[in-house]
């Protein structure tokens, strides 16, 4: 056996040219699998992050049964063992609280049904970052101020504008009646046009006085710090609160996405499975010149005596050594570009961005780092290889001699 | 004197569905240990085809082939490898040698093959390249050897299993006239000093000048026969 290793490692380093187009066959194969299923990941994230992350965040607890019945009455009380709880998490860096519901919004002669978020001024910036989304006028300076910020969709459609009033009317917790009438300070805006046609922003403590839910939150958002640990930490949480509370992952509280996403896999599937077949033809182009190359030296290695057998555990050995090199070599290289990529993202032109703005989406070509696309491509692409190498096994199989020893 | 390969009757028909090419067509021949022979005949006659059955590479349409004593067509696929490998040494035209390999390194592959000891096999190698005249080129690959060298290399390898005798198909065709004599005054003297058989085609008048016995071949038959006991 130490013999095959040394011959296929001699053919292997003393064949420099040979072994080095072959490494490079399969690192560039590498290399583009990687690219592509970084983009097609980072594509995913992208959605996601659009929706949930500009949003509803990535997970949220609610009181039991909120969720279904998307009622006031079922705000949970915001008491300091629930937020310590959530907090122990060792991937739960901070909270943010709020209180959403609904209301009708109305200005001097036009009225709109509209999403009320009553928002912690602060830590709202992890989810909603209002601030850095506003057009005019300037963001709060405390949670019990009485101010709306609204944005610019609803803005236009009530004709209001900073220095106007705007007045709430709404159900309050357990049957109150609920209203307010606050000056506008600024308006922002959603990249989405649902939701900038509909959202009204209050300070939370200010919303908690109008909607007489004084301590209460329709949910709290844990904010995580690796967003990989989801499905785990959503697990965690649901056990440490226990049956009072519901904690839900994004793709729960929009399946819809899931779908879109599960959807748009298959197609990259598809386009996966296309890459897989060129990177195929590319390998398999490069090993059969380098097998047609080597036929009469084959025939020589069984006419003096080489069992086929024994030549055919040589060249396979060479082709697995060779084939981890370049998958090696594909990581490698692999890791540079897809970091760079990841922090540099590929913003697209301004004729794409229209486009992506009406579906909703960020006109950025986005990358993902996860460390899954490594492993799986990786051994995908490094099993191509190792079939395609069969060949020249193959080959060696069914060489008729005398045909390639008269060349 | 001990006969080292009997044919009798042999044929050799290719492609026997298709367009049949009957390239030996009953060849009767004795070659008996310590000849140095040629077989010889126009191109097309037959040479390669009789010398790869002589070999074990290829197997006849019809006749009866003993090499030492066996009859190899009755031989497996695995069976006639191993029986090349400790009966048979060769020696091809050209491109005889594994490329990465060095010309020591090539000569110790057939003893590998047969694992021999490490020990064994440097020192058969260094003998036997010395024999040839390559001590000081055992480190070369043959990329870095003329064609000559490559073929001194090869007639090297080919006795390093001690095989019973040494088939070479036109070892000089393509060495210029100079490598070629030098490579049969080599031949000429392994033959003399250690009774090894050699039996070799060729088209090149001066190799055959050079061959104690001379078989003709034309088309396929066997025309003369003619020693002449130098
Ligand atoms: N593998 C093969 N398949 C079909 N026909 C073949 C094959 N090998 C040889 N032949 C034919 O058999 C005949 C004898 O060929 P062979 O190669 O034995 O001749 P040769 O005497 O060695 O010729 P040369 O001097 O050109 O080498 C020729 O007609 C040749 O075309
Ligand atoms: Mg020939």
């Amino acid at each position: 056996m130490l013999t095959f290793v040394r011959l296929a490692l001699r053919n292997i380093f003393r064949n420099r040219g040979r072994t080095f187009i072959t490494i490079a066959a399969v690192a560039l194969a590498v290399l583009l699998a990687l690219t592509m299923r970084s983009m097609q990941y980072g594509a995913y994230g992208n959605m996601i992050k659009n929706v949930v992350g500009f949003y509803t965040g990535y997970a949220k607890v609610n009181a039991k049964g909120f969720w279904e019945e998307k009622s006031l009455d079922l705000a949970l009380l915001d008491e300091p063992s629930v937020r310590e709880k959530i907090l122990a998490h060792p991937n739960v860096i901070d909270l943010v609280p709020r209180l959403e519901t609904g209301a009708l919004a109305a200005s001097e002669d036009v009225t709109k049904g509209s999403i009320v978020t009553g928002i912690d001024i602060e830590k709202e910036k992890y989810i909603v970052d209002v601030e850095n989304k506003m057009q005019t006028g300037k963001y709060f300076s405390s949670n019990n101020e009485q101010s709306v910020i609204i944005s610019e969709g609803l803005a236009k459609f009530l004709k209001l504008g900073v220095g106007d009033t705007l007045v709430l009317l709404s159900q309050g917790f357990r049957a109150t009646s609920a209203s307010g009438k606050y000056p506008v300070i600024g308006t922002m805006r959603f990249g989405s046009p649902d939701l900038n046609g509909n959202m009204v922003f209050l300070p939370i403590e200010t919303a908690q006085y109008m909607y007489a839910a004084e301590e209460r939150l329709t949910s709290i958002v844990p904010i995580m710090s690796n967003i990989r640990k989801l499905d785990q930490t959503v697990m965690d949480l649901k056990s440490s609160l226990g049956e009072e509370y519901e904690v839900l992952g994004w793709n729960e509280m929009i399946p819809e996405l899931v779908q879109l996403i599960e959807a748009d896999n298959k197609g990259g599937m598809i386009f996966l499975s296309i890459l897989y077949i060129i990177i195929s033809f590319g390998i398999f182009g490069t090993i059969l010149m380098m097998t047609t190359e080597r036929l009469y030296e084959f025939a020589v290695l069984i006419s003096i005596g080489m069992k086929r057998l024994k030549l055919m555990i040589v060249v396979f050995l060479e082709a697995l050594f060779i084939n981890f090199l370049g998958v090696i070599a594909g990581c490698i290289i692999g890791v540079p570009v897809l970091v760079y990529f990841y922090f540099n993202p590929i913003h697209l032109g301004e004729d794409l961005s229209d486009l992506s703005e009406q579906y909703n989406i960020e006109p950025v070509l986005n990358f993902s780092l996860n460390p899954e696309i490594f492993y799986s491509q990786a051994i995908l692409v490094f099993i191509i290889a190792v079939l395609v190498t069969l060949y020249p096994v193959w080959k060696i199989k069914t060489l008729d001699l005398i045909n390639a020893l008269r060349g | 004197m001990k006969p080292i390969i009997e044919i009798s009757g042999l044929e050799k028909i290719y492609n026997p569905t298709k367009v049949a090419v009957h390239a030996l067509r009953g060849i009767d021949l004795t070659i008996n240990e310590g000849e140095f022979s040629a077989i010889v005949g126009p191109s097309g006659s037959g040479k390669s085809t009789l010398l790869n059955l002589i070999g074990g590479l290829d197997s006849p349409s019809a006749g009866k082939i003993k090499i030492d004593g066996t009859d190899i067509s009755n031989l497996s696929e695995n069976e006639l490898i191993e029986f090349r490998l400790r009966k048979i040494g060769f020696v091809f035209q050209a491109y005889n040698l594994i490329p990465v390999l060095t010309a020591k390194e090539n000569v110790e592959f057939i003893m590998l093959l047969q694992n021999s000891s490490k020990q064994a096999r440097e020192e058969r190698a260094m003998n036997l390249l010395k024999a040839v005249g390559l001590h000081a080129e055992v480190d070369r690959r043959p990329v870095e050897m003329s064609g000559g060298q490559q073929q001194r290399v090869a007639v090297a390898r080919a006795l390093a299993s001690k095989p019973a005798f040494v088939l070479a198909d036109e070892p000089t065709a393509n060495l210029d006239s100079a490598s070629a004599e030098n490579l049969l005054d080599i031949m000429e003297q392994l033959n003399r000093d250690e009774k090894i058989t050699f039996l070799f085609s060729t088209h090149d008048a001066r190799v055959v000048k050079r061959a104690r016995r001379v078989v003709t071949l034309e088309d396929g038959l066997i025309s003369t026969d003619i020693s002449n006991a130098k």
